[in-house]
């Protein structure tokens, strides 16, 4: 039999729910394969073995009762250390927060337990989510980042320690470490996933990230968690689609769009090379392709967005940072100086650019399904002094509209390459549909050499 | 040149502030941060907006 640990979402739920194996024998099977790689890759903040062994056992018994069960019984999960655990460390890899035990579940959190999750415990995550790097290693070259500022849920899931983990988004968090290690990242569109609970970067560009290992996975677990919540401002109102039989109708070829300006000219030549090759493979496997030029307010997009971001650090930071300044990293420390001396009219005429930007995206559409650039520019980065470069994924973050990147392949030096797909505002199903087509045509499953 | 001007008058205000939240050494040692933000805002100054385009905060 497969060993447990290599197992994914949907097919640990389906042998959970089948009586085939225990969610026990799942997590500890993850559990072993966690402690045997973590002093390696370094991608936990905290372990609740304890914890998670008997959520298992519990869930185990609910199912020799023959009670109802949720769709991730028995699955095992990490979160990233911004999300709230009720009783359970929540650092933020800050020393600020160093000993923050909330009092309370985030919403994912309470959403991943109903559904039946099993939480393992908490990733690491750079300095509250933002470019200080972390000590994760990437697990398939640990002399390399494995990106951020989700490093260790995409280093976690991509070394088979777990089969989902959640991140967040507020420039390329999810998407970027979850190329970078050669497996499935999704960001919803803003407001899908409840952000209640989770330790912002910036109110208006937090999203929640899934990180996977299949579009099917990655469906499932979006179901899960998707939805409104009163607790959460910014969460959306709209109904939440069908994520699972979205991907199983992935039976019609897309109209993919490439964009051929800003990320022909931003990757390097091997990623260029690797992407082309990529479009014309799916273009062979039927999918229509055409060139779709970027709307005039894209110049404006990545200053706006590093000006939002800037300022609304700042502003969540300001308190804490007056007395102890000394305790931020310094790329943190200089991010939120910078915020604290931009003008307010300045802050404003970035939130309307962002605006006409959100009007103008709808035009990117009117002929394609959707969009793919390369997920990055190159592949992860050597070293640890970087968590790489976020500009591929911020576009898109900052209009709030859906994303996942898929793994295609490997760069000449043994590094993960991927594809990123966009689709319009609120089309979570339309992008779901459309990479698990994709997926199928391009057939590439990547593993560590762990 | 135009360009350049505002940016170094974006630049100017940004490090006068700076110097009065953190002192002279302070806004020193934050002078390239600085000057990468003044930039950031003159793209945003250089833009255009329409008159009747109002922010949204959350969507």
């Amino acid at each position: 039999m497969t060993a447990l640990h290599t197992l994914g979402v949907a097919e640990v739920a389906a042998l959970v729910q089948q009586r085939e194996v225990s969610p026990v024998e799942v997590a500890t099977a993850c559990l072993a394969r966690l402690e045997a790689l973590e002093p390696t890759l370094q991608a936990w903040v905290s372990v609740d073995r304890h914890g998670a062994l008997a959520a298992a056992k519990r869930c185990e018994q609910a199912i020799q009762r023959g009670d109802r069960i949720g769709a991730l019984a028995g699955v095992p999960v990490g979160l990233k250390d911004i999300i709230y655990t009720a009783g359970l460390r929540t650092a933020a890899g800050s020393r600020v927060y160093a000993n923050f035990v909330p009092t309370y579940d985030a919403t994912v959190t309470v959403r991943l337990q109903q559904a039946g999750a099993i939480i393992l415990g908490k990733t690491v995550t750079t300095e509250f989510a933002t470019a200080d790097p972390s000590p994760t290693r990437n697990p398939w070259n640990t002399e390399h980042t494995p990106g951020g500022s989700s490093s260790g849920s995409a280093a976690a899931v991509a070394a088979r320690m777990i089969p989902a983990a959640l991140g967040s988004q507020t420039g390329g968090s999810t998407l970027r470490p979850a190329s970078y290690c050669g497996i499935v990242g999704l960001k919803p569109s803003y407001g899908r996933i409840s952000r209640y609970g989770v330790i912002p970067v910036s109110w208006c560009l937090d999203h929640v990230g899934i990180l996977v290992r299949s579009v099917q996975d990655a469906a499932l677990v979006l179901q899960a968690i998707a939805g409104h919540d009163l607790h959460d401002a910014s969460s959306l109102a709209q109904p939440v689609g069908n994520y699972s039989l979205a991907v199983q109708q992935a039976d019609t070829s897309p109209r993919l769009g490439v964009l051929p300006d800003f990320f022909r000219d931003h990757a390097d030549a091997e990623t260029q090379q690797h992407t082309a090759a990529i479009v014309e493979r799916l273009a062979h496997a039927g999918a229509s392709v055409r060139e779709v030029p970027l709307p005039p307010s894209y110049a404006t997009v990545l200053a706006a967005h590093r000006i939002l971001m800037k300022v609304e650090a700042a502003a969540f930071h300001a308190d804490m940072f007056m007395t102890q300044r000394e305790q931020y990293g310094p790329r943190l420390r200089e991010t939120i100086e910078m915020g604290l001396v931009i003008p307010a009219v300045d802050y404003l005429r970035a939130q309307r650019l962002r605006r006409l930007f959100q009007q103008e995206v709808p035009q990117m559409f009117q002929d394609v399904d959707i969009l793919v650039t390369p997920s990055t520019p190159t592949p992860a980065p050597r070293g640890l002094g970087t968590t790489g470069d976020a500009r591929f994924q911020s576009p898109w973050t900052h209009a709030g509209i859906p994303t996942i990147t898929l793994p295609t392949g490997l760069s000449q030096a043994g590094m993960p390459l991927g594809l990123q797909l966009i689709a319009p505002a609120l089309e979570e199903e339309r992008l779901l549909r459309a990479a698990r087509w994709c997926e199928v045509a391009l057939n590439v499953t990547l593993a560590p050499p762990l | 040149m135009a360009g350049e001007r505002i940016t170094a008058d974006i630049f100017e205000t940004l490090a006068a502030q700076a110097r009065l939240l953190w002192g002279e050494a302070d806004a020193e040692r934050q002078r390239p941060a600085l000057s990468q933000t003044a930039e950031e805002i003159a793209v945003l100054v250089r833009a255009t907006v329409p008159a009747d385009l109002e922010p949204k905060f959350f969507a």
